[in-house]
């Protein structure tokens, strides 16, 4: 029993411990470059839905300059690079990040890549799958950031009739409907939204951000804070 | 127990960060606007004249700022209709409301003027 007492202790120390700590060292690039302006890429595609591309790139606006930072328009920049010859997204990625910056005068570049975008029908349910991943280098070329993000969505059958062939059809309608229009958009967006927000992965808030400067104060006090360990 | 306040808290603090992230600008049917643009022909003239629209109401309304890009794109889809007047001013409103937007916008905007300049040059 005592063991068992002294066990639980150290599981609640191990959990306290996690949440007074979590490993921020991913966000010291960035805070170093306090980034102003983002120039978000066309989207690679490694799928073989064509729509998915453009579908992402609509959807990254959003998050990112609701977090504080310039977004460069995304269409103008994609209209732009095919002037220059730049039609692929692959090949855009595959540039220097230095000289794309440099045209745009952009801070640094967002590279999204889309690994899977799904739509499964298995047994009366569909399944919607994507798969991103996120990539963030500064005007020098030096990666500040990088995140990867599968999620997936399964509409649910709400409400039992009780009848259980009855239940059988609605389901069969329901992933009928979900498979006409799968859930990509919401799906992306929540990726989106989890990606730069969430723990380990949330980028720091932007210069226009109303929260920018006390998290900047408080970054600069944790600094001083710091043991020399660190 | 812990573990659930633990979940409480991360709750709470989930639902701060939207609050607090959820309005910053003002967006209109932008995404909207980008979707019809890349992937629904038959609906895009709609979205557009609906798209400028919002731009218009929103410089006149005192309210949030209209999200960074957007009147960049605004400028991009006039051009793209030949309208090489309205994109340029388009792009001169988003250099000036983001300062961040200047070495692109300063470029576009010297190219469509001498552009302008050369196609009137002609028609004289």
């Amino acid at each position: 029993m005592k063991k068992l007492i002294i066990q639980s202790l150290f599981v609640v120390f191990a959990l306290t411990g996690c949440v007074a700590k979590p490993d921020l060292s991913y966000l010291e690039p960035l805070h170093e470059r306090k980034l102003r302006s983002l120039l978000i890429a066309p989207v690679k595609n490694e799928t073989i839905d064509v729509m998915a591309p453009t579908s992402v790139l609509a959807t990254l606006p959003f998050s990112l300059a609701e977090k504080g930072y310039y977004t460069f328009p995304v269409n103008t920049v994609k209209v732009l690079l095919e002037g220059e010859g730049y039609y692929e997204p692959a090949e855009v990625h595959a540039a220097p990040p230095e000289s794309l910056a440099a045209l745009f005068g952009a801070d640094a570049i967002l590279y999204v890549t889309i690994h899977e975008w799904t739509s499964e029908y298995v047994l009366l349910a569909t399944t919607t799958i994507v798969d991103f991943e996120y990539k963030i280098v500064d005007s020098s070329g030096q990666l500040l950031w990088q995140a990867r993000k599968e999620l997936a969505y399964s509409p649910q059958q709400q409400n039992s009739t009780g009848n259980p062939l009855a239940d059988l059809v609605a389901m069969a309608i329901t992933a009928a409907i979900e498979r006409a229009a799968p859930n990509y958009l919401p799906l992306t967006r929540m990726a989106n939204g989890q990606v730069f927000n969430g723990m380990e992965t949330g980028l720091p808030p932007g210069p226009y951000s109303p929260a920018y400067d006390k998290y900047y104060q408080k970054v600069a006090a944790d600094a001083k804070q710091a043991p020399a360990i660190n | 127990m812990k573990l659930k306040l633990l979940g409480c808290v991360c709750a709470a603090a989930l639902l701060a960060g939207c609050a607090t992230n959820n309005h910053l600008y003002q967006w209109g049917n932008y995404e909207d606007t980008l979707f019809a643009h890349f992937h629904e022909p038959e609906v895009k003239e709609e979205m557009l004249t609906a798209y400028m629209a919002f731009l218009e109401k929103a410089q006149t309304k005192n309210t949030k700022k209209v999200a960074p890009g957007l009147f960049a794109e605004a400028g991009t889809f006039m051009l793209e209709k030949g309208d090489t007047k309205a994109a340029i001013r388009f792009y001169e409103l988003e250099l000036k409301v983001w300062p961040e937007s200047e070495p692109l916008m300063s470029m576009l905007i010297r190219n469509l003027n001498a552009r302008e300049q050369a196609v009137q040059e002609q028609a004289k």
